[in-house]
């Protein structure tokens, strides 16, 4: 009750959205100055100017196609959400697949299959790579903490033995 | 007709014809000239072309010559001194280990994907049968309402997909626990359960209780098979005689 007070899903879109657009414009930073530096002519002070000018044209660019797949993919998400009333890796999985469908859309119908087939492969990695996580936390934590009581809420465990314990009778 | 001469890289001057109609460059020939001969070597143009070729473009001077010809040496030249080769042999090997490395992450990854998803005991499917099962019953229902949604523990993104759980092994039997929250129109719960592995290899519950996040904090016990599978072993020296052994029989008759 404590920490799940608001719904996550509505307002996640707008978190992923600019998550998404961070990432790229860092991202497409990065790689447009390299592509910038080794494009520029001669010299060091025009290869940065060069990587400068890559960056100025590209990198917004950049994190705004990512921003877009990212939006519609939250979209998506909270929408499975909502009509699975489930949250499990396949909605990830889905919402991938069908981003990557629908940006597609404008090259046809081959190009909106391979791209949702993508766009799905891509994020079963991304959903591989966090299960792989927790299975090596949980190993950190189960060499932890040894000992498993059962929760006392069920009250102790009945005896297999037929009769209940003394204490339980008085 | 339009015509146009172009010098390849080695030493073969290419002849493009570009008919009225389409723009299009068509290579119609290739006269393969030796521009290292002195003949040749101030304008090879000259001697190559039928009077009433047109030059368009021609790229036959001596610097581009050396250019093209090391270009080409080095392309496509086999390289014999025991150094290159091991030079090569090194960089195809590292090739070849960083593209075998990226496909086995793949293939782990995945591995690890389509485990969870699709094996009958990982987290994932064990997670989905108790979904299916606390929603049914009805006095989950009456405790918390209809449309009930299922949820794990929250990140800080805003993901609620990773269901808590542990997986541990005691007395040769593997058990997995688990919890995982539950939220219907009325009032939210928090699902606690035990998998137990039995003798046939298959999951079983242990327990399966639900808690009702309010004040009153009730419990709905929807499984306790907990006497199945706790051996001899589980019980407390309070149920044990002076020897070890366990009770039988209790005598709770009041003498």
């Amino acid at each position: 009750m404590e920490e799940h007070v608001r719904e996550p899903c509505p307002w996640r879109i707008v978190d992923d959205c600019g998550g998404a657009f961070a990432m790229g414009c860092i991202g497409g930073s990065i790689f447009q100055f390299v592509k910038g530096f080794r494009n520029a002519p001669k010299g060091i002070g025009r290869r940065f100017q060069g990587s400068v000018t890559a960056i100025q044209q590209r990198a917004p660019v950049i994190g705004g196609n990512f921003a877009v797949w990212g939006g519609v993919f939250s979209v998506i998400d909270c929408s499975l959400v909502y009509m699975r009333k489930k949250e499990d890796p396949w909605n990830s999985i889905i919402s991938g697949a069908a981003t990557g469908g629908i940006l597609a859309a404008r090259n046809g119908v081959p190009t909106m299959i391979g791209s949702a087939v993508f766009g799905g492969c891509i994020l079963a990695l991304i959903e591989g790579v966090s299960i792989l996580m927790n299975r090596f936390t949980a190993d950190q934590m189960r060499q932890q903490s040894q000992v498993f009581e059962d929760p006392s809420v069920l009250g102790p465990s009945p005896n297999p033995y037929g009769s209940p314990p003394p204490y339980q009778q008085m | 007709m339009d015509r146009k001469l172009l010098s390849n890289v080695r030493n073969v001057y290419v002849l493009f014809i570009r008919s009225a109609s389409s723009c299009q460059w068509s290579r119609v020939s290739s006269i393969k000239i030796d521009i290292s001969r002195p003949v040749y070597a101030n304008r090879p143009e000259k001697y190559l072309i039928n009077s009433d070729l047109i030059f368009t473009r021609h790229y036959s001077a001596d610097k581009s010559k050396e250019l093209a010809e090391s270009r080409y040496d080095e392309q496509t030249a086999v390289s014999t001194s025991v150094a290159e080769r091991i030079k090569e042999g090194t960089k195809t090997a590292a090739y070849a280990g960083f593209v075998f490395m990226g496909f086995g992450v793949a293939l782990v990854i995945f591995y690890a994907v389509f485990s969870e998803l699709f094996s009958s005991k990982s987290p994932h499917k064990v997670y989905s049968k108790a979904v299916d099962y606390v929603i049914s019953d009805d006095r989950v229902q009456n405790a918390i309402g209809d449309q009930i949604k299922s949820f794990g523990e929250e990140t800080r993104r805003g993901r609620r997909q990773h269901v808590s759980h542990i997986e541990y092994e005691k007395d040769g039997r593997t058990y997995l626990r688990m919890k995982f929250h539950v939220k219907g129109n009325r009032a939210s719960g928090t699902v606690h359960l035990e998998m137990v592995e039995n003798d046939a290899g298959k999951f079983e519950y242990r327990y399966l209780f639900v808690i009702v996040d309010d004040v009153y904090r009730k419990t709905i016990i929807l499984e306790d098979n907990r006497n199945k599978y706790d051996g001899s072993s589980v019980i407390s020296p309070l149920f044990t005689d002076q020897s070890g052994e366990p009770f039988k029989e209790l005598d709770l008759s009041l003498k």
